[in-house]
């Protein structure tokens, strides 16, 4: 029941990723591409949970945190250099 | 008795963060404006994900549950962070296009 219900779920994020693909081919500028890009780094971020419910592994969650690291550390790059010219 | 609750909730959480996740997705496609974009955006991160990593007390594994304990308060603590710097991005880029000079617009960082 647990492994249909998680399968489910990933089977849909999996969807989600690819419209958030999309998203991010048919954005205006660079603006909409920072914000759909988050978008994209907090939908992994759920696949990889979802993912280590489905092989009852921990090592996954570690990878989401670093992930999370990532995007959140790019998004302030790109958002500064968006306003400001330059990231610093 | 116990198991089929944790069950239950995991399932709930599961439901509501895909159910999140589909709106946030939609409303980033459907918005026109930069900040309202942002508002659905921010629902991903925000309630989406922590509530499909809350689903992780289902599992009944220790380790597991440490881990999405610490990916849950690094996306508390920096979601809003993030939003706020693109939205920060926005209103300057816009206020410095848009304003003609000499009008007083927001100050330059030194």
């Amino acid at each position: 029941m647990r492994t249909l219900v998680v399968s489910v779920a990933l089977t849909w994020m999996t969807l989600l990723l690819v419209g958030g693909g999309l998203l991010l081919l048919r954005s205006r500028d660079m603006l909409q591409r920072i914000v759909v890009a988050d978008l994209l780094a907090s939908i992994v971020i759920a696949l990889l949970a979802l993912l280590s419910y489905w092989r009852h592994t921990s090592y996954y969650l570690d990878a989401a945190l670093a992930l999370a690291l990532l995007s959140f550390v790019s998004t302030l790059a790109a958002a500064r250099y968006y306003a400001e010219g330059d990231p610093f | 008795m116990l198991t089929a609750v944790l069950d239950v909730l995991g399932i709930a959480l599961l439901a509501l963060g895909s159910i999140v996740m589909t709106i946030s997705v939609y409303g980033v496609f459907r918005m026109p404006d930069v900040y309202t974009q942002l508002h659905a955006a921010g629902m991903a991160s925000g309630l989406g994900a922590i509530a499909i990593l809350l689903a992780s007390m289902a599992t009944r594994d220790a380790a597991t549950i440490t881990d999405a304990v610490l990916v849950i308060v690094f996306l508390l603590l920096t979601a809003p962070i993030g939003s706020h710097a693109i939205a920060w991005a926005a209103y300057r880029r816009r206020a410095t296009d848009t304003a003609p000079s000499g009008a007083p617009g927001p100050r330059r960082r030194p």
